[in-house]
């Protein structure tokens, strides 16, 4: 299995270069460069023109795109024109606070789908079942950003049970209590998006729940006079779980990738909202980072759903 | 054979629900099946052959189903059971082997662990004295290296191996009662072959009774001693296996014997039996179900009735004594 | 007599890959080395069991298996190439039916578009004169003509089978391929589909090469017949020469384990069969190369091929 992981960890190399190519390719097609900001109107345009050849702006794009590679692997991805600060160090916080926000709505997610899944899938057609794929329409039908709205606006700002902006507060000290806070910032955006997340889960481990049910070894398992009960535990759900699990890797990138949202209205300083405010005042270097690394993630993400999936099923596992 | 009578069912009916509707897909079955007994239950696709045996099993999904009649095993109706009596049962006193071996075993258990779970459920032995029943169990069956096989998922064997691991966990407990759902039909000549030999050994070593549903007339010369042959949910014709072959009465198992293909009809064309099997929704249980597919043989009125025409040799409705193919008559 | 296609020394093999960097290790030879003529109106039985590579020369023939090396002559050509193929509108003249007559039949198209296709592939013909050929089409196959304007799913098994023949044949073939035709029908309708075909073999003088697992049906079927395992064959000739004079010891083998409707025999017959699996066990080596592969064949009658050593003098095939 190793040599497996092993063998789909190079597959992402080729992968990998070929994202950078094409995220370098549009920087270049942004307009602008990185000069326009810091010139005067009285700078002298051959001067322009010898820092433009300094910076090595003339050179052809392979030399350029090999300076780019070698900056990124120093860890220098240039400098945010808007913060006038290394992009590595505005992103630093942002993508922590990103992952954290992420991997909360998962677990909420997931605590939520599963249960109300597996619910669904065992009394199929009864009232609970009816009751879950009403709930599961309304997740999939409401826009998301009128939820965060209102979640916000009724549990932030009416009831004040939740914090509305930020992710730690100014007051909190020590380990614990700088954990907890933070804890408490990403709790309300969390859960709402967390239970808007579980639609697909939900649908998808009910679907392959009544699927295993008619399942040949699953009669197997009754013929044993294994009880109902176990039955479920041991075969209809386990085996419909699989899925699920492997499909995990790419859940959460997608959650990375789709933090924009919940990121923006509850004011959280995260990558998403970083995007956002990069984009509208055309601060490139960022852009093109966060592209970069949602790329990168991306790819992390289906290598993680393989291994995954290649734990789980032993029909995948190769020698 | 032995005398003591395992299983008997009487009148058992077996409807489905459809679309609201109840439709009758097995319609007043009786049957004995003695200890160390074979007996075959042979019919095509829609004879309710399948149905039968998951009926006895009690594997329907009850919520869709209405079984009527008795089924005494061990002079228990196990009709009356719930379901926590009835899988005491299922497992120890009856095992099955069903027809698809890949699809019958989990594709994310070990070989070993879906043996162990039937003695899991029915046994208060140690895990030590579990694996080593388990490793005797697939020595038994005749697959070599049982140490590593235990350890082995269903992928990784040969279909032949696969069917060897389900007769294994279906005598995991030493049932009375082995029902086989086609168990040789997914596999090769000369596997079926071995099956079915492993499955007469077994039956001598542990005199246990057998049901065979099957569609394959080979097969139940080779191993049945007696048979029951169904058509549209109801047996036309029982008996002893060499009558049910030598001297077959009803028009159905006559037909059916003469639409094989054997050495004589090397030249000629096979016998076609006219018509189809009525669907399920469209069985007039007041005539004779058979009657439309020899229809130069003159229409009784009413439903035929079962009756023993020799010791141990029943069928169905009387036109059999005069019945001839249309080349016959 | 005359031979309509020669298959020469056909080899089909799927590469296994494996290791860390999933080069091609082995191969699985599905087909190694197979050697064949079917001659004009002639019928052939491919028997073997599952994964003997009986499945793939048909598609080989047909031209739904890439070839590894050897030929497929059709008319001096070999159309073991798809470009050779087209050119010669080789699928024209050779047909195949499939045993899945449910999942080898479109299920979004009517019946009519199922069997229009194979027409408006190779010949043209304007609507009344295509519409006529389909319903004469289905008239032969036992239909009536409304069944042109209904789906697959409409359909009970034997039926599908036999639009499955009708698609075949629209055509005129010369060869039809049939690959497990029967095997999942109930006796009764597998009787009627078995008469059918053998009726339009002889009306229309086509070529059937028939591949099957169940002796019975290839023995009912088809006057020579080849038996095949692991991808070779082993014994080849008349219908009497394999079933009342086999040779090699797999086909002994596999006759043996056909079921008997012999009750009073049972015994003997189960005696019998354990005495050919014990030779076939105590025998095995004599019969396959080093490598657990059977020999090249050799004549032995006029009709009659077994693969035996090569020690033994013979033309071989």
């Amino acid at each position: 299995m190793w040599k497996t992981i092993l063998r789909r960890v190079l597959i992402m190399i080729p992968q990998i270069i070929i994202l950078s190519i094409l995220v370098f390719m549009l920087a270049k097609a942004m307009p602008g460069d990185p000069f326009t900001g810091s010139i005067g109107p009285n700078t002298d345009p051959k001067q322009i023109v010898a820092l433009k050849r300094a910076a090595g702006l003339y050179d052809p794009w392979y030399q350029q795109y090999w300076h780019w590679i070698v900056n990124l692997f120093h860890g220098n991805l240039g400098e945010s024109y808007t913060l006038k600060q290394p992009v590595t160090a505005v992103l630093g916080n942002r993508i922590s606070n990103t992952i954290w926000l992420s991997l909360l709505t998962l677990i909420i997610s997931y605590a939520v789908a599963i249960p109300l899944g597996m619910t669904a899938g065992r009394y199929e057609g009864s009232r609970r079942d009816r009751g879950i794929v009403i709930f599961n329409f309304i997740t999939f039908g409401v826009p998301t950003f009128v939820v965060f709205l209102l979640g916000l606006f009724l549990f932030g700002y009416q009831l004040g049970w939740f914090p509305t902006t930020g992710t730690i507060s100014a007051d909190a000290s020590g380990f614990i209590g700088e954990a907890l806070s933070r804890l408490n910032h990403m709790i309300l955006p969390a859960i709402l998006a967390g239970i808007l997340g579980t639609t697909s889960t939900i649908q998808y481990l009910r679907s392959e729940i009544i699927d295993s049910k008619s399942q040949d070894y699953v009669r197997t398992a009754r013929a044993k006079g294994v009880p109902t009960n176990k039955v479920y535990s041991r075969h209809i759900f386990r085996n419909s779980l699989l899925p699920i699990a492997a499909f995990a890797g790419f859940q959460i990138t997608g959650l990375i990738g789709g933090s924009i949202i919940v990121e923006t209205v509850f004011s959280y300083p995260g990558m998403g909202q970083l995007f956002v405010s990069s984009i509208t005042s055309r601060d490139y270097s960022v852009v093109t980072a966060i592209v970069l690394f949602t790329g990168i993630l991306a790819l992390l993400g289906s290598l993680l759903s393989d291994i995954i999936m290649s734990i789980v099923d032993p029909r995948i596992r190769i020698e | 054979m032995s005398e003591k009578i395992l299983l008997s069912i009487k009148d058992v009916s077996t409807a489905f629900k459809i679309n609201g509707e109840y439709y009758t897909a097995i319609d007043k079955v009786s049957l004995d099946l003695h200890q160390d007994e074979v007996l075959a239950i042979v019919g095509e696709s829609g004879s309710g052959k399948s149905t039968l045996a998951t009926s006895i099993i009690g594997l329907h999904n009850m919520n869709a189903t209405k079984i009527n009649g008795e089924i005494d095993f061990n002079g228990r109706d196990i009709l009356k059971l719930n379901e926590s009596e009835f899988n005491q049962l299922r497992g120890n006193d009856m095992g099955m082997i069903f027809q698809d071996p890949l699809a019958a075993l989990n594709p994310l258990m070990r070989i070993g662990d879906q043996i162990k779970e039937t003695l899991d459920v029915h046994s208060d032995m140690t895990e030590n004295q579990k694996n080593a029943r388990v490793h005797e169990l697939i020595d038994q069956v005749g697959i070599p290296n049982p140490e590593r096989v235990a350890r082995q998922f269903p992928h990784e064997l040969s279909g032949g191996m696969r069917q060897r691991i389900i007769i294994a966990i279906a005598i995991a407990n030493k049932p009375e009662l082995i029902i086989a759902d086609e168990p040789t039909t997914a596999l090769d000549v000369t596997i079926q072959a071995q099956i079915l030999d492993l499955l007469k050994d077994i039956q001598q070593e542990n005199h246990a009774g057998i049901i065979l549903i099957t569609h394959d007339l080979g097969v139940v010369a080779e191993v049945a001693d007696t048979v029951a042959v169904m058509y549209a949910g109801e047996i036309v014709e029982q008996g002893p296996v060499d009558i049910i072959f030598n001297e077959p009465k009803h028009p159905y198992t006559r037909s059916l014997l003469r639409a094989m293909p054997t050495l004589d009809t090397e030249n000629d064309d096979l016998y076609v039996i006219e018509g189809s099997v009525p669907s399920i929704k469209k069985m007039d249980r007041n005539s004779d179900l058979f009657a439309p597919r020899i229809p130069w043989v003159p229409v009784t009125p009413g439903h035929p009735e079962i009756k023993e025409v020799a010791p141990g040799h029943l069928v169905r409705g009387e036109n059999w004594k005069y019945f001839k193919f249309k080349d016959e008559v | 007599m005359s031979v309509l296609i020669e298959i020469k020394d056909l080899k089909v093999h799927y590469p296994i890959r494996s290791g860390f960097w999933n080069r091609v290790t082995d191969h699985v030879y599905a087909a190694d080395g197979v050697s064949f003529e079917i001659e004009a109106g002639k019928t052939y039985g491919l028997v073997g069991e599952s994964g003997s590579g009986k499945s793939t020369i048909g598609k080989a023939i047909v031209g739904l298996e890439k070839v590894t090396s050897g030929q497929i002559l059709y008319k001096g050509q070999d159309v073991s190439k798809a470009s050779v193929r087209r050119h010669m509108k080789y699928n024209k003249d050779v047909q195949m039916i499939f045993q899945d007559s449910l999942s080898s039949l479109n299920p979004k198209k009517t019946i009519y578009e199922i069997i229009a296709e194979p027409i408006r592939n190779f010949e043209n013909l304007d609507k009344s004169a295509e519409k006529q050929r389909i319903i004469e089409l289905l008239e032969i196959v036992g239909l009536s003509s409304n069944a042109m304007y209904q789906y697959p799913h409409q359909f009970s098994g034997g039926q599908r089978q036999r639009i499955g023949i009708a698609r075949a044949i629209s055509t005129n073939p010369k060869l039809i391929i049939a690959d497990e035709p029967v095997s999942a029908l109930d006796l009764s309708i597998q009787a009627q589909v078995l008469n059918f075909m053998k009726k339009i073999q002889r009306e229309l003088g086509i070529s059937f090469l028939f591949i099957s697992h169940d002796l019975g049906v290839v023995r009912h079927m088809t006057e020579n017949i080849a038996i095949m395992h692991l991808g070779r064959f082993v014994e080849l000739g008349t219908r009497e020469d394999i079933y009342n004079n086999p040779q090699h010891i797999y086909t002994k083998r596999l006759l043996s384990a056909i079921p008997q409707i012999d009750i009073a025999n049972r015994d003997a017959n189960k005696a019998q069969r354990a005495a050919i699996e014990a030779q076939y066990q105590a025998e095995r080596q004599n019969f396959y190369d080093a490598d657990g592969l059977a020999y090249p064949m050799h004549k032995i009658t006029a009709s009659h091929w077994v693969s035996t050593p090569p020690t033994e003098k013979g033309a071989t095939k």
